[in-house]
């Protein structure tokens, strides 16, 4: 093999460690930067979530006492309308959390509040109506909005495990980049090494040896491990020195 | 000193690092591509890159003095210790830099410690790769790599040198290449055979492969958390005993015994002097341990002492018992087959029986003197007579291993450890033995042990493998010049 080719080789062998470094480290990282995402929009859409449900159950509340207050047989639309809501942010809550264990509390309490308001069969007098809120229904709607307070918070303890998760992958992204400079510096550091010792060692001792012989006429003998063009090139120094010598003795 | 031929051979050497991380992905892929597979083909390209690079420059073949062979030899287990973290970093999970630079050194050096908790949740990728570990470092990386370099030709014997325990060599006169191949074909050989004896047993495929490089190599990595425990079957044990008695044998001797050559394990007294060691040991501390009722047999007790034993005398570091509820006797008997270890050319650590047989006949020798002080006596293993540098080059070595016994221990106790944990896993760690006591009995590991001990233990298991000097010497100065 040739110095040209030996020397491409070495530089190919960097290049391509140098590239494969990028490239891992890309592909790591943007494993890592999508990780990231999920974990925030699954924390902004618990928290969405639980103030769209405390919102509704507030409402509710609300159109409730309303009805405790007139004694009227039928809910208002608004009611309504705010249970509706507060089901559809419950159903996407269940549907979107990866552990059900999470939203188990938050269903009973639900189902609770939900069987209490709608058994409840209000009578025309006020005071007994007070007492069915004051009493029962509270313990429901605080029940209720206790288990929307836990599955907010609920998301807490999964973000410090997620984060332990991702602190994890940050390394994991890290440590084949890491590997991968320190194999490059050891292989700059061979091929610094290598290329002194094959091709600039020989060539300086080669100007000296040749300067030796055209100032003191000290035989040109330069002493070589490999087979090369450098090599070649000291032969023909010898051949050349040796050409000339026959000339001058002719 | 020609660094450019170092970098060459040492290159081999990481060339067959990474065809042994290659297989370890096979394994991965075999098992539906474990989260195993990556690291393992990750690192194998980074350590076949590396190893490859200094052959597209040197390419001439020349004859290597002691000096390089010694730089070779220690460089290559280094570097080889290294390379080895790489599939162990890049998994993750229980490894982090200072478990992997521990669990490598730990493996190629074949001492089998782990601070790896739950093992059985490693991949079976990574799994092998430890056991690779071990067989590799087992017959010795240049070992190796001296059957596949045919370039060294006749300069092989200066390689081996560093390589054979120099008691090996003189005890064994055979030429350096006959060495190797007798260690290749006696290595190969037992772990074929032993892989299919525990598939007999009944341990699956990739459990006896696993198990039976562990064991030849005399290494004690397991697949399992309780290590041979895990099956509670007699026949494993049994299998796993006798060749980890067998594995802390001069393998030539046990070529010898195979081909029917007249020096054989039988004849040998250092051989004899170990299995001695071995049954008598066992015994003791059976009766000891049945005469306390620790055991409700005197069968249990000689089962469970015997494999213990040969673990600990081999330096395999396999377990079936928990050696910290035993009792003192026995411990102290447990402590001493640590410190003795098995024989000189065998892949075991640790003084080695020859040393200690030696110094038993140089205390015969030294009590004759006073009473006979003009006669002539001479020292002989084997009927062979051995020169006053060998026996003061091994007395040398009995002191200067004590020595570090001490030291070891001094470190341990000072970063905190109590003294039976210290100074056992000082033993465990020079002698290449795996387990110790305390903290670091045989149904323990080293996880519990404090980040600067666990950087510290690799120093010592890396002394003991190059048989203390090899490495000393590597790293002096004058010498490098």
């Amino acid at each position: 093999m040739g110095i040209r080719k030996k020397i491409a080789l070495g530089f190919v062998c960097i290049g391509m460690l140098m590239l494969l470094s990028v490239l891992i480290s890309l592909f790591q990282f943007s494993s890592l930067s999508r990780q990231t995402r999920t974990i925030l929009s699954a924390g902004t859409l618990n928290v969405d979530l639980s103030r769209a449900m405390s919102d509704a159950l507030q409402e509710q509340n609300a159109a409730i006492l309303q009805r405790v207050v007139s004694g009227k047989p039928y809910y208002s639309e608004h009611y309504e309308q705010a249970r509706a809501r507060f089901d559809a942010a419950m159903n996407e809550a269940t549907a979107t959390v990866r552990d059900l264990t999470q939203v188990e509390a938050l269903l009973a309490a639900r189902d609770r509040f939900v069987y209490a308001v709608d058994g409840r069969l209000f009578s025309p007098h006020v005071e007994e109506n007070s007492r069915w809120y004051g009493g029962p229904y509270n313990a429901v709607y605080g029940d209720l909005l206790k288990a929307i307070g836990q599955y907010a918070s609920s998301n807490e303890t999964l973000f410090r495990q997620r984060a332990a998760a991702l602190e994890r992958r940050a390394h994991n992204s890290a440590t084949p980049a890491l590997l991968m400079m320190a194999v490059m510096v050891t292989i700059i550091g061979m091929f610094f090494f290598l290329l002194d010792l094959y091709y600039i060692k020989p060539v300086v001792a080669m100007r000296r040896a040749l300067e030796g012989y055209l100032r003191y006429k000290i035989a040109f003998d330069v002493k070589m491990d490999g087979r090369d063009e450098v090599y070649q090139l000291k032969e023909s120094i010898g051949d050349l020195i040796a050409t000339g010598k026959s000339k001058k003795e002719t | 000193m020609r660094f450019n031929l170092i970098l060459k051979y040492i290159g081999i050497v990481l060339l067959l690092d990474a065809i042994f991380m290659l297989l370890s992905a096979c394994v991965s892929m075999m098992y539906y591509g474990d989260s195993a597979l990556y690291p393992l083909l990750f690192s194998a390209g980074l350590t076949a890159v590396m190893g490859a690079f200094p052959m597209i420059f040197v390419r001439e073949r020349s004859e290597i003095n002691t000096r390089e062979s010694y730089v070779i030899v220690v460089g290559a287990w280094l570097l080889s210790c290294v390379v080895g973290m790489f599939p162990f970093l890049l998994w993750g999970g229980e490894f982090s830099p200072v478990n992997s630079w521990f669990e490598s050194v730990s493996g190629f050096t074949t001492t089998g410690a782990t601070t790896i908790v739950d093992v059985e949740a490693l991949p079976a990728g990574l799994l092998f790769w430890r056991s690779s570990t071990h067989w590799l470092g087992g017959v010795g990386v240049v070992m190796f790599t001296l059957l596949i370099m045919p370039s060294l030709g006749r300069y092989k014997s200066s390689l081996s040198k560093t390589e054979l325990s120099p008691m090996a060599r003189d005890n064994f006169r055979y030429k350096a290449q006959t060495i190797a191949t007798i260690l290749i074909v006696v290595y190969v050989g037992m772990t074929l055979t032993e892989t299919l004896l525990l598939r007999v047993a009944g341990m699956s495929w990739f459990d006896s492969v696993n198990t039976a490089m562990s064991t030849v190599a005399t290494g004690g990595f397991s697949t399992k958390n309780n290590s041979i425990a895990f099956w509670n079957n007699a026949w494993i044990e049994s299998v796993v005993m006798m060749f980890m008695v067998l594995s802390g044998i001069h393998f030539g001797l046990i070529f010898g015994t195979i081909s029917g050559k007249s020096k054989n394990i039988f004849t040998s007294e250092v051989s004899r002097y170990y299995l001695l060691c071995i049954a008598v040991v066992a015994v003791v501390i059976a009766l000891s341990l049945w005469g306390n009722h620790t055991y409700d047999s005197l069968w249990s007790a000689l089962r469970y002492s015997s494999f213990q034993v040969a673990a600990y005398a081999s330096t395999s570091g396999f377990a079936t018992a928990d050696v910290n509820l035993w009792t003192p006797l026995a411990m102290v008997m447990i402590v001493f087959v640590s410190i003795q270890c098995a024989c000189a050319g065998s892949t075991s650590g640790g003084l080695k029986a020859d040393r200690v047989w030696l110094a038993m006949k140089t205390v015969r020798a030294g009590l004759l003197r006073q009473r006979h002080p003009n006669a002539v006596i001479r020292i002989k293993i084997d009927n062979v007579v051995q020169e006053e540098p060998l026996v003061g080059a091994g007395m040398t070595f009995i002191f200067v291993y004590m020595l570090l016994l001490l030291l070891g221990t001094i470190v341990l106790t000072t970063a905190g450890e109590d003294l039976t944990t210290a100074f056992t896993a000082t033993v465990a760690s020079v002698g290449n033995v795996g387990p110790g006591l305390g903290k670091v009995g045989s149904m323990n590991n080293y996880a519990t042990l404090s980040p600067f001990v666990k950087t510290f233990l690799p120093m010592l298991m890396l002394l003991g493998r190059l048989e203390i000097f090899g490495l000393i010497q590597f790293f002096m100065l004058r010498w490098w010049r």
